[in-house]
């Protein structure tokens, strides 16, 4: 019966076509027959009874029984009935995550109630690890496991994003963009190249998971130590996320669906000077200047620019899925669609993602498994467009008016600023829509495993990842009604020239796995060991064409048209660019514990890597771990005290990281660059330069890291704690070491960076009575990184206000001290020398560090530190019957930030408010300088422009209800609920910017630069599953 | 989980283990290797060193060898040009270039420095690389001599612009090799001159027209003689200066008023002109020299930044009814010829450096105003003859005289069109007063054309004429700027910064 069911599920989803907006009325018919059917499926007769709780003697839904050596499951409903198919003689088997196993024979009864009761669940629990699956006692590492359920209610396209705050070692930062990937660091910033963790789905290495429905994830491992980094060998270092899909659940065939819809607005406008206040100072500067005052007579508006490009956006998640399993045949799809938008004007991202997987026991030792995720994606208006608009409404003067009626175009700026920056409602307005950009991206794999010799199984898997990128842009006239331009026509032609841009890229990944592992107990010995080989091939191929209208009319702004061939031929442009790497790996690991009290893991792996075939191509890779289980010893008393579970573990290993980007693709092949070429007359010659020199021994760059800490579960498994301390090593760094004046630049391992902290995780779970229970969860991260060493002593990676070198964090800033302001000539009179600049009353007094009494470029120091010395975050849950509340807070210690989005002024910007308190006589400030822009002194890189990083953050606050099983049962629903969500409501900062998170490369992050805005995100859910 | 091998099982797990055989059979051979798409060191023919001498053609492009740090410092610290550009400019970058109020890390000096060290650096490679062509050909000498024409070209901007600058004639691998303290000015000096000597050994006189606009023998002579006049070395100068005259290779044939029109790119006047191209379909071949300077006006009038304008000085300077003031200046407010254009009043300058104005119909079909396709002019005929007239005059006698006074009338005459009634013939056999009107033609025929300052520093006349010319805070010490901060940082203290500049 259940397998007709499945079949015709099956059909009916593959001829589902992809991509319409309202869900499809195939799947309502689904779901309405799926339900009776269910329906009908419950009511067959044989032996029926109650599962309860031994603790609240309330039902547990969701049980499974089987008969034993027979093909029949049932599950438990709502309320915690079952009933099932069974002889007399049967013997009934009743298993629920979290509670003990029960095998009740049936002694010819035909009803039989069972009462449950809980055990330790976590240790029970399986964890993912690479490569395989283990018990998380047998474990000698620090793997954090999130379950699915608890981010799946986040307004977030990306589950990645909503661990924020919520696992110690892992921090992250979130981009406010739709579909903006966070920037993700486990345990510190290993490296001055990439330092993204490796995403493992199903099985499948990946380095994004844009294509991944969070409502699909069954749970996320968090690999951080050591010992379970090392099997991932080149691509281990930096941390691994291994995230699980949905699979169905034996016995039951269930629907899910689910929906979010909410807004997002901006919390805090960023304080900039109104048309009053930009006037006042304004002409302030000038005459201190001693230039012409200017003219407003043109220019008499008050606009709020940010007001002009902020909207608040709509965000709407729907998902459905279905699962089903028998005894032989596990089910999923999961379909889903997303409209999410963004906080500027015409913002909107759309997706559409499909989840199917289907496991097929052929025999009980032979299993064969498909998988597959689909997804496509209509994407928003690219990051450099909206970059350049929120820049530029925190510049533009605010007695520039928006529009011009009369000409139905939009005003240009005043003629300090038209140069460096246009009306910010270029890009919202006139590239409204000029950006159609689309992904489609296939993620599957099929396996086949068998178990054979009584101990060995072998998993043969295959797994592909293709994706496809095509775009096509258009950039249009832009015209502005400029009031400065002499003559009748006040139209200023910008954009003298339309052009359209077509791209294609698309990206396959191959990967093969095969394992062979081994299971086995002798006596008090338990070993279980695994040996594989797999195979890793990326390739990337990119096309783009260009053309402009050339001397004939506009294109049009209709995008019908907007392909390559409606341009002229004779002025077309066009690349195509490739690139491939492979890589082959043997590995092997242990698992080994005496009567589960003295643990050892030990890993290794050889890598062989395309990217270094010239000269040697293999790097190996291992770790060991060990753990101790005191509380298993005979001398600790069993479980009776009060803690149920003490276990000390360390672990030790070298890890690599072959992310560098896109700089060093082949790093032994310096490309020949032909983009430069010579010019005779009018005729063109390319020319082909090196563009580096590689060192001939050039490696990966290995991490030696190793970790010590303890676990405990104490209070009948209701506190758990975790305290790690943990310290790495990156060597080998690989570093482009310039060209100093000016000559070809090498490339060489030649970096170390240290990283090191504590992690605390605890937890606390209790039920204060029958209807209540609180649980409390609470983790403390701390990060301190140096720069060991980095070529040689005085070798600085400078990235604008970022710097990095020997013997001092990552990306700190170098500057001046701020230590005042100049008040009268006799102050500069009697402060040190600044031999920099000619400095007057009214400029920044900077502080001689080195005490030499003259200010010179020996007086700049460290002044600030993007790497926060702790990160925290604290969860509450509440549960009153059928209420449930979660808060969570988050919060970042002691980083800074540097304000660069208001700093070189070649043009006029607007001011901030801050300005307002500007030095202007004797005694007025003695932070903010005097207003005038030859003063090149108080542009210098300073303690200035750093701000205090620090936050706390109200990061989520959910309500929701659960409706009460008997009234689920009389709908036939299993369960719903209904819940409302606040994301970011409240942050307490101290920056200036619109959000105190940034993020940014390796080596330059925590700059602000007229960041987009994090929204608050207010949402209504409802979750049903029936 | 115990689970019975189980005979059915066989056949299923014989061909999963079978299967995983032959895929253990992939070895290193597939992990492949070439790059996708690119040319590596090993596609390149032997023995050509075509591409990397194109490479140093596209290095002369660059902003520091060809764009605004070039014309800042070359030519707006003159007495007769201003900063220009907008009022924030005028604050930011006047007190600097105008008031000589030199900082030591200032955008436009770091860039001039780091540009032409990266342009040396192109010439060092190919220089370098020649001696391991298995298979010299003529073409391989000529190549080696275009580098050591354009090292020289850089070094002797370098040592005019900074006194004691690093010598790097080497190629640099390694870190450390790049470390190298500051030589002393005749030592730069030596290496300008032997590269020159080695340059005119092997350049053509002149090339297929396919490569018009490419280095010659003439610009080689021609910079050797600038080389020479700036050390006082009158003897060399003139033996240089009249070995272009005498190649019978240039001639003044083009109008004044034409010299800076596209049309008269690489015209039988130019001896040495940096190339660029910008179309539509190619816009990457372009240089900002004219965008710079060009006209800072609104909307169709939008020609550029707008800096490095002429000054009251210059339209002092020049004769009554000397039709090259109108070549020169460019005028607010009112009608310019040739192109008719009528640029608009009440602009932020009264007057631009029109030897940068772009033809309206080339700005039209371009689809830009920022005339990226202007050549950048460095070296002119008339400068040839000029520098023959100065030295000849410096050494003296009765020869050298009459040779001196032919060379000026003959810029003199070009200049005048045909008009007998401007521009008198200079006839004084004085050679105070001679030394006076070639300095005083230099100004008017050169202006704007980056030469003024170097020949006010080599005439040891600067200090009173910038004085006189109100700009009082220049020292004798400004005639060299300080060596960018972040180059000392960057070389970790071996590179000295000019004491002058503590």
């Amino acid at each position: 019966m259940l397998g007709i069911i499945i079949y015709s599920l099956t059909t009916q989803t593959t001829m589902l076509t992809p991509v319409i907006r309202p869900l499809t009325s195939l799947f309502l018919c689904s779901f309405l027959w799926g339900w009776l059917s269910a329906g009908a499926f419950a009511q067959q007769p044989g032996v029926n009874g109650k599962v309860t709780d031994a603790v609240t003697g309330q039902g547990i839904p969701g049980v499974t029984i089987t008969v034993k050596g027979v093909a029949t499951a049932a599950q438990t409903d709502a309320a915690g009935n079952y009933s099932i198919e069974a002889a007399g003689t049967d013997t009934l088997v009743f298993r629920f995550l979290g509670f003990a196993t029960q095998e009740v024979p049936i002694d010819g009864r035909t009803t039989v109630n069972v009462t449950l009761e809980e055990e330790g669940t976590e240790l029970e629990e399986v964890v993912v690890i690479g490569y395989g699956t283990a018990e998380r006692r047998d474990l000698t590492g620090s793997i954090t496991t999130v379950s699915g359920a608890e981010i799946a209610d986040r307004p977030s396209t990306n589950p990645v994003a909503s661990l924020q705050g919520r696992v110690a070692g892992v921090q992250v930062v979130n981009a406010g963009r739709p579909g903006a990937e966070p920037d993700v660091r486990i345990r510190g910033t290993n490296s001055i190249n990439n330092v993204k963790p490796l995403y493992v789905v199903d099985g499948i290495l990946n380095d994004n998971i844009n294509f991944l429905n969070p409502a699909d994830i069954e749970s996320m491992e968090i690999l951080k130590d050591p010992s379970s980094l090392a099997i991932f060998g080149v691509r281990g270092a930096n941390g691994v996320i291994a995230i699980t899909t949905k699979q169905a659940k034996a016995g039951q065939l269930n629907f899910n669906f689910n929906s979010t819809i909410g807004f997002k607005h901006v919390a805090d406008q960023m304080a900039m000077a109104n048309a009053t206040q930009f006037r006042e100072l304004y002409d302030e500067q000038l005459a201190n200047q001693g230039s012409p005052p200017f003219n407003y007579e043109n220019w008499q508006a008050n606009t709020n620019w940010q007001d002009e490009i902020f909207q608040t956006g709509m965000l709407n998640y729907n998902n459905i899925s279905v699962s089903g399993a028998s005894e032989n045949n596990k089910f999923y799809m999961g379909l889903g669609y997303t409209i999410d938008q963004g906080v500027i004007k015409h913002e909107e991202l759309e997706k559409i993602t499909l989840n199917i997987n289907d496991q097929l026991n052929i025999t009980e030792n032979f299993r064969v498994g498909i998988n597959f995720n689909g997804y496509r994606s209509e994407l928003p208006t690219p990051n450099d467009l909206t970059d350049a608009t929120v820049a530029s409404a925190l510049r533009a003067a605010p007695i520039a008016p928006t529009y011009n009626e009369a000409y139905g175009l939009l005003h240009s700026l005043p003629n300090f600023q038209r140069a460096q920056i246009n009306n910010p409602l270029t890009n919202v307005v006139y590239r409204r829509n000029t950006n159609i950009r689309h992904e489609y991206r296939g993620v599957g794999s099929i396996f086949g495993e068998v178990d054979f010799l009584e101990h060995l199984t072998f998993r043969a898997s295959l797994l592909v990842d293709y994706g496809f990128n095509p775009e096509r842009s258009y950039t249009p006239l832009t015209n502005f009604y400029n009031p400065d331009l002499a003559g009748d026509d006040k139209t200023d032609r910008v954009g003298l020239v339309t052009s359209v841009n077509q791209a294609q890229s698309t990206m396959a990944k191959i990967q093969s796995d095969w394992l062979l592992t081994y299971k086995n107990t002798f006596g008090e010995h338990s070993l279980t060991a695994m040996a594989g080989y797999t195979t890793y091939s990326t390739r990337y191929e990119q096309l783009n064409a260009s053309r402009t209208q050339g001397s004939g009319d506009p294109i049009p702004n209709d995008p019908d048209k907007w392909y390559v061939g409606i341009g002229a031929s004779d002025a077309q442009t066009g690349n195509g660019t490739a690139w491939e790497r492979r890589t082959i790996s043997y590995l092997a690991r242990a698992l080994y514990n005496y009567s589960g009290k003295y643990l050892l893991n030990a890993s290794f792996r050889r890598d062989g890597s395309s990217a270094f075939i010239k000269n040697n191509p293999w790097q190996n890779f291992g770790s060991v771990g060990a753990a101790w289980v005191i509380s298993e010893e005979d001398f600790w008393g069993g479980g009776d005290g009060f803690v149920n579970n003490l276990k000390l573990k360390g672990s030790w290993g070298v890890l690599g990281n072959q992310n560098t980007g896109d700089d060093y693709r082949y790093p032994m092949f310096p490309l020949l660059v032909a983009s430069s070429s010579a010019v005779f007359g009018d005729n063109i010659f390319p020319a082909y330069e090196p563009q580096y020199i590689p060192d001939p021994n050039l490696q990966w760059e290995t991490v030696s890291a190793w970790e010590a800490g303890l676990e405990i579960a104490a209070f009948s498994n209701r506190l758990s704690f975790e305290g790690v301390y943990y310290r790495k090593m990156t060597d080998n760094i690989m570093v482009e070491v310039p060209g100093i004046l000016g000559t070809k630049p090498g490339l060489r391992n030649q970096g170390s960076i240290k990283n090191s902290g504590v992690e605390l995780a605890a937890s606390w779970n209790q039920d204060l009575s029958e209807n209540l229970s609180i649980n409390v969860a609470a983790n403390l991260t701390t990060q301190s990184n140096n720069v060991e060493s980095l070529v040689d002593e005085g070798y600085q990676i400078i990235r604008d206000a970022s710097r990095t070198t020997v013997g001092y964090p990552i990306g700190y800033f170098y500057g001046y001290v701020h230590d005042g302001i100049y008040q009268n000539d006799a102050d500069i009179a009697n402060s040190p020398e600044n031999t920099i600049n000619q400095v007057q009353p009214g400029d920044i007094k900077y502080k001689d560090v080195n005490g030499d009494n003259v200010i010179n470029e020996q007086d700049r120091t460290l002044i600030g530190n993007p790497t926060p010395d702790f990160t925290y975050g604290l969860s509450v849950g509440v549960v009153y019957r059928q209420f449930d509340l979660g808060i969570e807070f988050m919060g970042v210690q002691g980083n800074e930030l540097f304000r660069d989005w208001n700093r070189n002024q070649f043009a006029q910007f607007n001011f901030q408010q801050d300005r307002l308190d500007r030095w202007h006589g004797e005694g007025t400030s003695n932070w903010e300088p005097i207003l005038n822009t030859s003063r090149a002194n108080n542009r210098l890189i300073s303690s200035y422009f750093i701000e205090d990083g620090s936050f706390v953050r109200v990061r989520n606050i959910q309500i929701g209800y659960n409706f009460a099983p008997e009234f689920m049962s009389r709908l036939r629903l299993k369960n719903a609920r209904v819940f409302v969500n606040a994301q970011n409501p409240f942050t307490f900062a101290r920056n200036t910017g619109y959000t105190p998170e940034i993020g940014g490369s390796a080596i330059s992050f925590g700059v602000d630069n007229g960041t987009y805005p994090v929204p608050a995100v207010y949402t209504f859910g409802v979750n049903f599953n029936f | 989980m115990k689970t019975i091998y189980r005979r059915e099982n066989r056949p299923i797990t014989a061909v999963l283990l079978s299967m995983s055989l032959l895929f253990f059979a992939c070895g290193e051979d597939w992990l492949g290797g070439d790059p996708l798409g690119r040319l590596t060191e090993d596609d390149i023919p032997e023995g050509s060193l075509e591409g990397q001498v194109f490479g140093v053609y596209a290095g002369l492009r660059s902003e520091g060898t060809s764009g605004l740090p070039y014309v800042a410092i070359h030519n707006i610290r003159s007495d007769d040009a201003n900063i220009g550009g907008g009022p924030g400019d005028e604050a930011g970058a006047g007190p600097i270039f105008d008031d000589f109020g030199y900082t030591k890390d200032y955008w436009l000096i770091n860039n001039y420095w780091s540009d032409h060290y990266s342009l040396i650096a192109l010439t060092n490679n190919l220089i370098a690389a020649a001696d391991t062509v298995p298979n010299p050909t003529d073409m391989t000498a000529i190549n080696v001599a275009e580098a050591k024409f354009v090292r020289a070209f850089a070094y002797f901007n370098l040592v005019r612009s900074f006194g004691e600058v690093p010598k790097i004639d080497f190629p640099v691998v390694t870190q450390d090799q790049a470390i190298v303290p500051k030589s002393s000015i005749p030592e730069i000096y030596a290496l300008i001159d032997e590269d020159l000597q080695q340059a005119v050994a092997a350049l053509p006189v002149s090339w297929e027209t396919r490569y018009v606009g490419r280095i010659t023998q003439g610009a080689a002579y021609a910079l050797q003689a600038k080389t020479y006049l700036a050390r006082g070395n009158w003897s060399g100068a003139l033996a240089a200066a009249q070995a272009v005259i005498g190649s019978g290779q240039y001639t003044l044939d083009t109008p004044y008023d034409m010299i800076f029109r596209e049309e008269s790119e690489n015209n039988s006047e130019s001896v040495f002109e940096i190339q660029a191209a910008y179309t539509q379909s190619n816009t990457q071949v372009g240089i900002t020299y004219a965008s710079r300077q060009g006209l800072r006006g609104a909307g169709d009038f939008d020609l550029g930044w707008g800096w490095n304008v002429p000054n009251e000085r210059l339209l002092e300077a020049f004769e009554t009814d000397d039709p090259r003031k109108d070549v020169t200046v460019l005028y607010s407010g009112q009608v310019n010829a040739p192109y008719g254009e009528r640029i608009p009043g009440g602009l932020d300058r009264d007057y631009w450096n029109k030897k940068v104005y772009t033809n309206p119909a080339i700005r039209a079909s371009s689809g830009s105003r920022q005339g990226e396709w202007f050549n950048f002019r460095v070296i002119r005929y008339a400068d040839v003859l000029l520098m023959a007239a100065e030295a000849a005059n410096e050494i003296g006698g009765e020869g050298n005289l009459d040779l001196a006074l032919g060379y000026l009338e003959q810029v003199r005459a070009r200049a005048r069109g045909g008009n007998a009634d401007i521009l008198p013939p200079v006839t004084t056999r004085n050679q105070d007063d001679l030394r006076q009107a070639i300095r005083h033609e230099r100004q008017v025929e050169l202006a704007m054309e980056n030469e003024r300052f170097f020949d006010l520093v080599r005439w040891g006349i600067d200090v009173e004429t910038m004085h006189e010319a109100g700009k009082t805070s220049y020292q004798p010490r400004h005639r060299y700027l300080p060596i960018p901060q972040v180059e000392i940082d960057r070389s970790g203290g071996v590179l000295e910064q000019n004491p002058d500049y503590p």
